[in-house]
């Protein structure tokens, strides 16, 4: 169990200086292109370095750290690069070209990741701009409704008066319909009395 | 030191000591860490400016299951190794000049 533990703890150390060495090797990569110089054989110099000096009996960490900060590597290389080392016009011309085809990756994945974070912020504002019209407009319609109800008689009186005057005509088929009976009645009344007065009549015969 | 004589002085160490025996990066900054105080970004410079001129080459060698860089001296390193020793009697003569 202990060996076990041991095991374990010294896999994350290799992992955790892994890392380091990953990362160390990345950050000077991409300040060696930044800077123009030859970043492929240093990178190497350095790789080398590196597991040479674990092979060793040294630590990853710990060389890492011995080794001078990166803006110092490159100072060193600059300052240090003799005339021989210059280059040829169609060297510099690809070199250049191949920083910018860097500055220029560099720029586009940190233009994206830019839009896309802002791209986000902008519809989740929206969303929530949305929400609230939405909101706000089913309030103001249900307010509108119920204040609105004796306002459209006021403003469409035409609607008033044609309801009350399809109310009259109603009133006035219902009146027409009751004035007929009121007819019948009154002329069964007099079918009634002229019979009754002729029975009258016949009975004084 | 003056820091071109510094130069001129790790770059004769770092052929020193590929004068018996080829060399790899990290060995050789043990090697001429013994005399001198020298850094790993500062061998890289010397490396290249001395591979630039001819005076050691490189060649690739697999280790442990990856490739190891080495260093050999050239005929015309160890020219210019000799070359320093006739510079050494000319700087010991201009050093007791000034010592005396």
């Amino acid at each position: 169990m202990i060996f076990s533990n041991s095991r374990k703890s010294t896999i994350l150390s290799l992992d955790n200086e892994r890392l380091e060495k990953e990362s160390f090797l990345k950050q000077l990569e991409d300040r060696l292109i930044e800077a123009g110089l030859d970043s492929k054989r240093i990178i190497v110099y350095y790789d080398e370095l590196i597991q040479d000096a674990i092979e060793s009996g040294e630590s990853e960490t710990e060389f890492i750290n011995r080794i001078d900060n990166i803006d110092d590597i490159i100072d060193q290389i600059k300052t240090e690069r003799g005339p021989s080392e210059s280059q040829t016009p169609l060297k510099r011309k690809v070199k250049r070209k191949l920083i910018k085809e860097h500055q220029l990756r560099r720029r586009i994945h940190d233009v994206t990741q830019f839009i896309s974070s802002g791209f986000r912020i902008i519809v989740a504002a929206i969303c929530v701009g949305l929400i609230v019209f939405g909101v706000g407009l089913s309030i103001s319609g249900i307010t509108r409704i119920m204040t609105s109800v004796p306002e459209i008689f006021e403003q469409i009186p035409a609607y008033g008066l044609l309801a009350i005057g399809v109310g009259l005509i109603l009133i006035g088929f219902g009146g027409v319909g009751n004035l007929d009976n009121i007819r019948k009645h009154i002329s069964g009344n007099d079918i009634n009395n002229q019979a009754h007065r002729g029975a009258l009549s016949g009975g004084r015969k | 030191m003056d820091a071109q004589l510094k130069k001129g002085f790790l770059e004769l160490l770092v052929l020193a000591s590929l004068k018996y025996e080829d060399s790899y990066g990290y060995k050789i900054i043990q090697d001429v860490s013994q005399v001198a105080d020298i850094s790993e970004s500062t061998m890289y410079p010397i490396l290249r400016r001395l591979e630039q001129q001819n005076l050691v080459v490189t060649y690739n060698t697999e280790y442990n299951s990856r490739l190891r860089k080495y260093y050999q001296i050239t005929v015309l390193g160890r020219k210019r190794l000799e070359e320093a020793t006739y510079d050494f009697l000319e700087l010991k003569e201009i050093y007791d000049f000034i010592l005396r």
